[in-house]
């Protein structure tokens, strides 16, 4: 419930640029483009779950639906 | 303020038992060096209380605290509780009136004037503020996290912001400001409970001491989250085996531990308190009257209902508030008395879960809203009231509920009150109802959209046509029904130039409306005054505007204001600028005590108006410059008189630049808040002040494609008719001058059926005009004189100055033959102080040096190097040059400024 995870999260659309202030420096971001539609893929920590919703609850204020949310393993500390 | 709740902005109080945890108010009070705190962490962690308890024990800290509720995701609620809770701290300055004012604007302004505002209100503080917003998660609507975006973007010296939350705020640079150690953060790691504390908690819950065995176990089991703890230590209560009992808890580890718990804890309560607890928790806010009136006096095992499970027969009284607060059921108190309580938020949601789920089906649900809905509207907690009648389905009482405060609030003032209550009703119940479609009339009267009216009027009147009288309240109902439309209809035939209507109207709704419906009354007082003065019966209008204001009534704001801007609507009409000013400076203190922006703006106005008259420019200035910064609250026709005065005033003082900005600014409002018909009267106002700088191809191809204004009663401004007519005379044909006769004629038959003094004054100075411009010299010089006659009592200037030398060789003339010599005197000598305007006044000593090389022919470069100033120095001072003197070019500016003799 507290502790800090990786996450990784996928969803339906590109990213704005603007939205980067909202993420830590080390968390990647990745656009796929294959023709059909543009998947953006986010990994990066979160340090708990009230984190991890607000960064959702950003993700669906910008308009972007949520293809796939998964906890990559929590980390030491 | 009416929709608040006090107890929504102080902390609650904490339990006795509280276990005070120093770890984390060091923790905040690091946080004190940064200027953002973020409390966040899920449901049921202790975030609130932890707060409390910080605040509890540093008393030196100001602080605002806010409690939210679902109900304030609203922008104008939310910032009414802000700015209010800003203000319970420094009550003296009340830092944050500004934007009150705002919020009380009939058209809501742009969220970036409003989010402005606010910043800058609050960069203005005292001293250092901490304001608390305590489940900020419920504000998710876009416009406010906007506003609070901005905040934290641009937090003033003196604010600390610190929220309680649920969920990370979407709110800029937060990532950063955590790289940057700017942002102090307590989350649910921090607030969870280790062994020894939760060992602590559950002993205190329990009222036993807990083994180190259970602690552990419990502790592990809940992950330290307090309200779970707290939940266990209920249920342990009466358990003889104590950890027997918490193993039972990892063998039902498949359920949500919560609901588990709380199955745990209910399933011990009494009948009695269970019942309570349910029904209770429907309310957001708890004292014991409200309870009593939500669950009945006696417990339901006693009254004929079917709904007691079989075998409890509950007996004797209701619990208590303050026994189910003792007993830790999570009911917090709110104030000092001990009157207001509320259930933990988490807890509430599981009661109203379990209440759905419970035997009670959704009628007897409804019944408790129902019920608490009438006891709130009892104790004039309207718009909480309004809120459970709806979701109780009890559309009627609700309709009932503000049909009866409308007269009320329109009284006070508070006009976005009855908007947000509207607003709350569908649409179909408002149009099947007289008193609501009328109520929407009242409503877009003040947002100065008439265009809609008449037809709701005409709805309301066709229902009442076809309803019973019990249907509409009865006869005395349906009186003042009929009252508020005709003083509506007065209102609106008064600006519709039908004055006898207007005035039949306003005798009608005067006879209907009772003398304590102060706004509607007086309203309607209001318009019988102007429209008997319009019909020419001013000794009948003074006479009754004597009575009105010696009225022992009169001491109510609404109906003060209301005669004051009578008052100067008629003084100003009849020429008497010397009561227009007494009156603008009454309303101006008036105004300013009171913190309303109507009366100031008004005030304003009046006062700009008589000093323009009266040549005392700077005066003018002052107070027409201070209108625009309230033109969201001010009446739009305030806010157009006084932007129109000032582009005439920046004219006079040849300032032309400021004069098209005005105008430009202007024209931009009226767009933005849709009020475009007043354009008309801004382009006619455009065509006079080309008259006025001699460009008469502007105005005479306003003449051609322009629209007309429409003709207006009282004194406004823009009369397009009179500009039309100085067209028309500086255009200086026969056939032009013909034209002019005609319409002056028409102007003077409707300033003379109109009792208008100021626009009488007008028509026989053009009258004279003419005759002068016909050879006609002995008409002119009487009708001049009685243009001077008339404007002698009120000791008008501008008015004949602005008509140019023509009229300045008149009243000399008439001067000479011992008419008004003293008068006429002064006001010769505005022109002649025209004429030879200080050029210091107008431009730099840099740019009259620049202006006379430019006689000379030098080009911007050769002025560059003889000034020892850079080419691009040259250009900037240029350019603001010619914008003063309102030119194009260099060689316009060396002309116009011979002929202001700033050059030989």
């Amino acid at each position: 419930m507290h502790e800090t995870a990786v996450y990784c999260i996928r969803c339906q659309g590109a990213f704005d640029e603007s939205w980067l202030q909202h993420l830590d420096a080390d968390w990647t971001i990745q656009c796929n483009d294959d023709h059909t539609a543009v998947i953006t893929t986010i990994t990066g920590v979160v340090c708990d779950q009230a984190a991890l919703i607000g960064l959702l609850s950003s993700l669906y204020d910008v308009g972007l639906p949520l293809l796939q949310v998964e906890c990559l393993g929590t980390t030491a500390g | 303020m009416g929709i608040l709740i006090d107890t929504k902005l102080r902390p609650p109080r904490l339990h006795p038992g509280y276990t005070t945890r120093p770890r984390l108010l060091a923790q905040l009070d690091r946080g004190l060096a940064q200027d953002l705190i973020l409390i966040s962490a899920p449901a049921g962690y202790g975030k609130t209380s932890l707060a409390a308890d910080w605040l509890q024990q540093r008393p030196a800290l100001t602080r605002a605290w806010i409690s939210l509720d679902k109900d304030d995701n609203d922008l104008d609620v939310f910032l009414r509780y802000l700015t209010t809770a800003v203000h319970n701290a420094f009550p003296q300055q009340r830092p944050c009136a500004h934007t009150q004012t705002l919020l009380n604007a009939p058209q809501s302004p742009p969220l970036e004037t409003i989010t402005n505002t606010l910043i800058n209100d609050l960069a203005h503080l005292p001293h250092t503020l901490l304001l608390i917003l305590d489940d900020y998660h419920l504000l998710t609507l876009p416009a406010i996290q906007q506003v609070m975006a901005a905040l934290v973007r641009h937090l003033p010296d003196t604010l600390r912001l610190l929220l309680i939350t649920r969920i990370d705020p979407a709110l800029p640079l937060l990532a950063r400001r955590r790289a940057q150690q700017q942002l102090l953060e307590v989350r649910a790691a921090d607030l969870r409970f280790a062994q020894a504390e939760a060992r602590a908690v559950l002993s205190q819950t329990t009222g036993v001491e807990v083994d180190e065995v259970t602690a552990v176990l419990l502790e592990e089991q809940t992950e330290g989250w307090i309200i779970g703890l707290q939940l266990a230590g209920l249920s342990l209560r009466g358990q003889t085996d104590q950890a027997a009992y918490a193993r039972t808890f990892q063998e039902r580890n498949q359920r949500l531990i919560m609901d588990f718990l709380l199955d745990e804890v209910l399933a011990h309560q009494p009948p009695a308190v269970l019942e309570f607890l349910l029904k209770t928790a429907v309310l957001e806010r708890l004292c014991h009257s409200l309870c009593v009136a939500v669950v009945g006096e006696k417990p339901s095992g006693e009254q004929p209902s079917g709904e007691q499970p079989a075998g409890e027969q509950p007996a004797g009284e209701r619990p208590r508030l303050d026994d189910i607060a003792r007993a830790g059921l999570f009911l917090t108190s709110l104030d000092e008395t001990g009157t207001w309580y509320r259930y933990h938020p988490l807890f509430r949601e599981l009661l109203l879960r379990r209440l759905a789920q419970e035997e009670w089906g959704p009628a007897e649900i409804a019944a408790l809203h129902g019920r608490a809905g009438a006891w709130l509207a009892a104790q004039g907690f309207t718009e909480a009231a309004l809120r459970h009648l709806l979701t109780a389905g009890d559309v009627d009482t609700a309709v009932t509920l503000i049909e009866d405060r409308r007269h009320e609030i329109l009284d006070q003032g508070e006009m976005h009150r009855l908007n947000r209550w509207l607003g709350l009703l569908p649409q179909e119940v408002v149009a099947r109802r007289p008193a609501l479609l009328q109520l929407e009339a009242w409503m877009l009267r003040w947002q100065a959209r008439f265009q809609p009216i008449p037809t709701l009027l005409q709805q309301a009147e066709s229902l009442l046509a076809q309803e019973p009288d019990s249907v509409a309240g009865g006869s005395v109902a349906r009186a003042i029904l009929q009252g508020e439309r005709d003083a509506l209809r007065a209102e609106m035939a008064f600006f519709q130039n039908e004055f006898q209507r207007a005035l039949t109207y306003a005798q009608s709704a005067l006879d209907h409306l009772p003398r304590h419906y102060f706004f509607a009354h007086g309203m309607a007082a209001l318009f019988q005054l102007l429209a008997q003065q319009s019909l020419g019966q001013t000794e009948a209008a003074l006479r009754q505007l004597t009575i009105w204001l010696d009225d022992e009534q009169s001491q109510h704001p609404t109906l003060r204001y209301l005669q004051l801007l009578g008052a100067g609507a008629i003084y100003g009409t009849i020429g008497d600028l010397k009561r227009l000013e007494q009156v603008g400076q009454y309303m101006l203190k008036l105004g300013l005590a009171e913190e309303k922006p109507l009366t100031i703006t008004w005030a304003q106005h009046f006062l700009g108006h008589v000093y323009y008259h009266w040549n005392r420019l700077d005066d003018a200035c002052a107070h027409w410059s201070a209108v625009p910064a309230w033109r969201y609250q001010a009446n739009f026709r305030t806010y157009h008189e006084a932007m129109l005065g000032l582009a005439l005033l920046h004219q006079c003082q040849g300032d032309e630049g400021q004069t098209r900005q005005t105008l430009d600014t202007l024209t931009q409002a009226l767009l933005e808040m849709k009020q475009v018909q007043f354009a008309p009267e801004v382009e006619a106002f455009r065509a006079r002040l080309a008259l006025l700088r001699g460009d008469v191809g502007t105005a005479v191809h306003w003449t051609q494609t322009g629209a007309q204004p429409i003709r207006q009663p009282l004194w406004f401004w823009e009369a397009g008719e009179l500009t039309r007519v100085k067209v028309l005379l500086a255009q200086g044909t026969a056939v032009s001058r013909q034209e002019a006769a005609a319409l002056l004629d028409s102007c003077q038959q409707y300033a003379e059926a109109t009792a208008n003094v100021w626009r009488r004054i007008q028509v026989w100075a053009l009258r004279a005009l003419l005759a002068q411009a016909q050879n006609r010299p002995d008409e002119a010089l009487a009708a001049a004189e009685r243009a001077v006659r008339l404007a002698e009592p009120g000791g008008y200037l501008r008015l004949f100055v602005e008509l140019g030398p023509e009229m300045a060789g008149l009243l000399a003339q008439l001067s000479a033959r011992n008419v008004a010599t003293a008068y006429i005197s002064d006001i010769l000598a505005v022109y002649s102080a025209d004429q030879s305007p200080n050029p210091d006044d107008l431009l730099t000593d840099r740019e009259l040096e620049i202006l006379a090389l430019l006689q000379q022919g030098l080009a911007d470069k050769e002025i560059a190097e003889q000034l020892v100033v850079s080419v691009l120095t040259v250009k900037k001072h240029n350019r603001n040059m010619y914008r003063k003197l309102g030119v194009n070019g260099r060689r316009q500016a060396v002309a116009k400024a011979k002929t202001l003799n700033f050059l030989p």
